[in-house]
């Protein structure tokens, strides 16, 4: 075959289109819409990735993160006992290499308000350091961000709601005059607190009433920043903003004496065979006691034995403290990432040092590491490689004569996301399920098309092949044919899919009504308005598929035809 | 020169569970250059022999050489080559294809030769002369008489000089005096240009103008007439 008769055969597919218009404008149509579609759903889900990673990084985790060893191996238990000391001097080293470092110490708790309870991860943060490179710390969307050396927390605005701390901002009717009640308000501040809300009547119908048929107000946003510091000051006034933090300290500490069946039971079948030697070594049985008690040792050998004993994951060697910290709640956090805004409490860092705090003393849980060039907008920069920055440390210690310490490492932030990754994939996966199944249809309907087109022309294919045109030919004429209809849908489906696009990725879209409906937990990491994203592997990349999923789509009817007799084609009515 | 050469040639058809015997030995040769007609009433089986002949089908049993070479040896692919390079076909419903025009018609069996663009054109033109059609080269079918579509039928087989043009009743569709005219159009290219003709017929105009008359009746021949 050569390509003079190539040439000619796909003319004839070309003439064939043009014949049987309403067909090849209806496949096509199919086609198009699926490709529409499609693009539209990857634009949207690509948006969605983007945003959730970006504000993983920016409002969640930074870039990386120094953190020990241990901590990273049981991330998902948060071990707050699993820390470290000398932050400082690393973020100073960190700070001389171009990367902005922000120390935390995160540990989980209840928040108990005066009406409510949740159970909250609170950041014990640097503040300022915070500021620098965290982005959720510029929305902190009512009162403000915590400062050094108060005892202060700033609340995820939708906990706070719920915990009926901050200024309420959709308060049903009677939480507001629960509020306008207390003694602790004059005429004139009551008179403010309703002059800054509006019944919801106003605002769009259908939310006028809430379930229960509750008279609802909305805070009026627009009110001079003077209003909303006044309001605040009310509401810390009544008492609103007083709240609990309980939690446990938990602090490795080696034990004194190790029950013996624990110690049979729980400890020894963990330990690697030099471990039970240097245990057997501090530890004696006491027969009667049914006790294992320590008998002393070296420092090294005692730090050695507790880390022996965290690895190996027994209980015995934390020591869990119960503490209670009274706290102010003193801003609203409502970032474009709505891990930040749902049972996430920030509080400064310093008032946790002794025991009024955590008893820290100096460590924290980890140093969250971003390049200073990027910004809110930004994802990582190569810099930001935990490689790199590792290496950036280790010669910042060695100016100093120091060393990193073993148990000490630089991770990615993605390192800390397997679980929204996973959900990510199997999210995006299933969102694209209906346009596979759009495309399964188009296609389908391609087959059918070609099938048709097939059958109506079985006596001249009989003909053609009488005159001598082999089957691979005949293979050629009718897939072109059928490519053709692909190219043309998936031209037409690129065009719509990106007008569809275009305002998708200009203005978004905004759903943060569902999201709260939902309790602010859809997996991906966006809130409120939230813009799709040009992805342009499948826009370029949706015409050669479409054509050669469509080529394929002609075979089955193709070697129907090429099966059948040439008599009896020829014969065909 | 032998250009079909059929012996004891039989071929069956299954036809729901039982068998039709639609040629039972035929022994048959056909030298180039003649202008020969298969007749006999209708269900002899004269395009069945056709068919054959045109390796269109497979036989039963016998044997059969078309162009010197046997039939049963070659493959689909080869059947396919022998029938583009050696053999012109031209049927009772003149089967153009509606989406071209006649010029694309009659050139398709060169494309498939993979002749030049312009030698294509020369050859077209020349044999829309040949059939009396000069000037409707840009002419679809259905535009076109039943007379003057077989007619491009005629050119489409005649351009690329097969060696033998198969005709099944090329004038069933015709009335006597367009007959007449497209079989004066095959004597004349029989003549200047030795085109071999074999026809199937029963058609008395076709049998009037062959010069040689095989008459078959339930698949065997009855009478091998020369004129
Ligand atoms: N594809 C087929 N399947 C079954 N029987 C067939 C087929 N083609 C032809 N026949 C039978 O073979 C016999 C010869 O047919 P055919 O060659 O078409 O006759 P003619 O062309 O002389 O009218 C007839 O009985 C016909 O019914
Ligand atoms: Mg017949």
């Amino acid at each position: 075959m050569n390509f003079a008769s190539l040439f000619e055969l796909k003319r004839m597919a070309f003439r064939s289109l043009a014949r049987h218009k309403a067909k090849t404008i209806l496949t096509c149509a199919a086609i198009m819409v699926s490709v529409a579609v499609y693009i539209f759903m990857d634009s949207w889900i690509a948006g969605m990735e983007r945003e959730s990673r970006r504000n993983i990084i920016n409002y969640e985790l930074g870039a990386a993160k120094l953190q020990t060893k241990m901590y990273f191996a049981k991330k998902d238990e948060m071990p707050a006992y699993e820390t470290f000391q000398d932050w400082e001097t690393y973020r100073d080293i960190l700070d001389e290499s171009g990367y902005h470092a922000a120390p935390r110490y995160v540990f989980s708790g209840t928040l108990y308000s005066a009406t409510g309870s949740a159970p909250i991860l609170f950041n014990a943060v640097d503040p300022t350091a915070e500021k620098r490179m965290m982005a959720y710390t510029g929305y902190v969307e009512l009162g403000r961000f915590i400062r050094e050396g108060e005892f202060a927390v700033a609340l995820g605005a939708m906990t706070a709601e719920k915990l009926k701390a901050g200024i309420p901002t959709r308060p049903a009717a009677p939480e507001l005059e629960e509020i306008l009640a207390s003694e602790l308000l004059s005429a004139a501040d009551g008179d403010f607190i309703r002059s800054c809300y509006e019944a919801s009547e106003t605002k769009a119908a259908g939310e006028n009433l809430a379930e229960g048929g509750e008279l609802r107000f909305i805070l009026k946003r627009n009110l001079p920043t003077g209003d909303f510091d006044r309001l605040w000051g009310l509401m810390d006034a009544i008492g609103r903003n007083d709240v609990r933090i309980s939690t446990v300290i938990d602090l490795k500490a080696l034990p004194d004496s190790i029950r013996w069946d624990k110690w049979v039971g729980e400890l020894w079948p963990e330990l690697t065979g030099w471990e039970q030697a240097l245990l057997g070594k501090l530890y004696e049985l006491d027969e009667e006691e049914q006790l294992y008690f320590f008998t002393g040792g070296g420092e090294d050998e005692k730090a050695a034995a507790l880390e022996a004993m965290i690895r190996a994951g027994f209980s015995g060697a934390i020591r869990h403290t119960n503490q209670v910290i009274d706290v102010k709640v003193v801003g609203m956090v409502n970032s474009p990432d709505p891990a930040n805004n749902f049972n996430v409490g920030y509080l400064p860092l310093d008032i946790l040092q002794d025991e009024a705090g955590m008893m820290l003393e100096g460590q924290v849980t980890e140093l969250l590491i971003r390049d200073k060039k990027m910004g809110a907008a930004d994802m990582t920069s190569p810099l930001e490689n935990p490689k790199t920055i590792r290496a950036a440390l280790e010669r910042g210690l060695a100016r100093r004569s120091q060393t990193l310490p073993s148990e000490l490492d630089v991770f990615f932030w993605m390192d800390y996301m397997e679980d929204y990754l996973g959900y990510e994939a199997m999210e995006s996966g299933s969102s694209r399920i209906f346009s596979y199944l759009l495309f399964f249809l188009a296609f389908f309907g391609i087959s059918n098309t070609m099938l048709l087109a097939i059958l109506e022309r079985t006596k001249e294919i009989g003909m053609m092949r009488a005159l001598g045109m082999t089957t691979g030919q005949l293979y050629f004429t009718f897939m072109i044919e059928a490519g053709l209809l692909g190219i043309l849908g998936a031209a037409l489906g690129v065009l719509l899919g990106c007008l569809i696009n275009i305002p998708m990725v200009k203005y978004g879209i905004d759903f943060s009504g569902m999201l709260e409906e939902l309790g602010g937990n859809i997996g991906y990491r966006v809130a409120g308005n939230f813009r799709g994203a040009w992805k342009l592997s499948t826009i370029i990349g949706s015409i050669p598929v479409a054509a050669v999923i469509s080529s394929l789509m002609a075979f089955f009817p193709i070697r129907g035809a090429a099966k059948k007799e040439i008599t009896s084609s020829l014969r065909f009515e | 020169m032998t250009v079909v050469k059929a012996k004891d040639l039989i071929k069956d058809y299954g036809l729901n569970g039982s068998t039709v015997h639609a040629l039972r030995g035929i022994t048959l040769e056909f030298q180039s250059g003649e202008f020969a007609a298969i007749a006999g009433p209708s269900g002899s089986g004269k395009s069945t022999f056709l068919h054959l002949a045109g390796c269109l089908d497979t036989l039963t049993g016998g044997t059969l050489s078309v162009g010197g070479q046997d039939v049963a040896n070659l493959s689909k692919k080869q059947l396919a080559l022998l029938r583009r390079n050696s053999l012109g076909f031209i049927f009772q419903a003149y089967n153009l294809i509606p989406v071209l025009t006649v010029m694309e018609n009659i050139a398709f069996p060169l494309t498939l030769l993979g002749v030049g663009k312009t030698e294509i054109r020369d050859r077209v033109l020349q044999a829309l002369q040949e059939v009396g059609l000069e000037g409707m080269e840009k002419r679809r079918p259905k535009e076109m008489s039943g007379g003057q579509q077989q007619r491009v039928a005629i050119a489409r087989a005649l351009v690329k000089r097969p060696a033998l043009i198969l005709a099944d009743e090329p004038t069933a569709n015709l009335d006597s005096k367009i007959g007449r005219e497209i079989l004066e159009i095959m004597v004349k290219l029989n003549k200047n240009a030795g085109t071999t003709f074999l026809f199937s017929t029963h058609d008395p105009l076709v049998m009037d103008y062959a010069r040689r008359i095989v008459y078959i009746r339930d698949g065997q021949i009855e009478k091998d007439q020369v004129k």
